[in-house]
């Protein structure tokens, strides 16, 4: 699956645009095996104060389909609060159960694992960040110059190569 | 590789140094945000009406939409012989709404009166006065999803917010479900009792389309 195959119904949903109408950073993984699907909105009274960049790893036949998201803010109340809610986000996309026994879990799993300071490669420069890594996931924050929150939950192996703010054209 | 004590470390690209998080809305650990997500918080689930066949997309993803003598509406695998529902999706009948739900051999469950038509489920749940989960989980009848347009409003005596989630599945074509935590602000004073509900849950799947009846809940701050 890439964005070519997508359905029109999606692919109308892609709206690089809105990317773009954002005004802020929005990340995308430069990792050889990235594949965007589009863009989904936290919007607040019609003010879009978040945009995700939901992207999948292009694998063999074999392996199972692997999703990931990189979010930007605009605006927020308390950046920890939002970089947990995507860590869980992804910790119960991935996990099996009830909807209370997979966010108990979550939350445990995340108590368990304090974060370290790090850095990011953001365009090719260095951007102080925290990160915790679970289970070959990975999740990052961090607040670029502009004071735009970024939060990342994807495979560890994909961090290695970065991150661009650079947004497709449509025709990608 | 855990991170429980400080650690230095260079793992997948991350240029880590030898220093522990403090500051400002840490997001990890047990010192942060105990209280997110209650203990044990009560899912309020509502169910998902399928509303009705898009023939041209199902064609894309190799069904076509078939009409029986009665009127009912359904989608087999392009091919399938005339007059077999092997492979079927539901049946709708786009004159009252029903819908029967496929057996595996080929029949259908007909439908009750005071059923409504069912292809999934969606939930909302409120854990804080800032922060809820919602959710939709397709049985498949209708296809995979493939968008939402997912729109949760808030109300409290001391204020009012629409909190739009619209975007894409994990795996759109492939993904029925989807879910998130999100985050809301009504300027809960205590006491006030705030109340969500999904003013808006309407989800693009292979097939047609699924709509979201509600769900609602409420969280007593105090």
């Amino acid at each position: 699956m890439n964005s070519r195959n997508l359905d029109e119904t999606a692919r109308s949903r892609v709206s690089y645009e809105r990317a773009r109408a954002f005004g802020r950073p929005v990340l995308h993984s430069i990792h050889p095996a990235a594949i965007l699907v589009g863009y989904s909105v936290h919007s607040v009274d019609e003010e879009v104060v978040m945009i995700e960049t939901n992207e999948l790893r292009a694998s063999r036949a074999q392996d199972p389909l692997d999703a990931f998201t990189l979010r930007s803010w605009s605006r927020w109340s308390d950046s920890g609060t939002e970089t947990r809610m995507h860590a869980m986000d992804d910790l119960m996309m991935r996990d099996q159960g009830s909807e209370a026994e997979r966010a108990t879990r979550a939350n445990a799993r995340l108590d368990d694992h304090a974060a370290i300071r790090s850095t990011l490669l953001i365009d090719g420069d260095p951007v102080d960040a925290e990160a915790v890594e679970l289970d070959q996931r990975t999740y990052v924050s961090a607040i670029l110059p502009d004071h735009t929150l970024v939060t990342i939950a994807l495979p560890s192996d994909m961090i290695e190569a970065g991150f661009s703010t650079a947004i497709p054209g449509d025709s990608a | 590789m855990k991170f429980k004590t400080p650690v230095v470390a260079n793992f997948a690209g991350l240029l880590v140094t030898a220093s522990t998080l403090g500051g400002g809305g840490p997001a990890f650990g047990r010192q942060a945000h105990h209280g997110l997500v209650a203990d044990s918080p009560a899912t309020v689930t509502a169910p998902m009406t399928f509303g009705g066949f898009n023939p041209e997309r199902a064609a894309r993803y190799g069904y076509d939409v078939r009409t029986d003598e009665q009127g009912w509406q359904y989608a087999v695998p392009s091919g399938t012989p005339a007059g077999s529902a092997v492979g079927s999706s539901l049946k709708y009948n786009p004159a009252t709404g029903q819908v029967m739900q496929p057996l595996s051999h080929g029949g259908f469950v007909k439908p009750m009166n005071t059923v409504p038509s069912n292809c999934g489920t969606s939930t909302l749940t409120l854990y804080t006065k800032t922060s809820g989960y919602t959710a939709y989980n397709l049985n498949g009848s209708a296809g995979a999803a493939l968008y939402h347009t997912w729109r949760i409003s808030m109300s409290a005596r001391t204020g009012n917010q629409i909190v739009n989630r619209d975007g894409f599945p994990p795996f759109p074509g492939v993904s029925l479900s989807w879910g998130t935590n999100f985050s809301y602000n009504v300027h809960a004073v205590i006491p006030t009792t705030i109340t969500g509900v999904v003013s808006t849950g309407v989800v693009e799947t292979e097939l047609g389309r699924c709509y979201a009846a509600g769900p609602r809940d409420t969280f007593r701050y105090e």
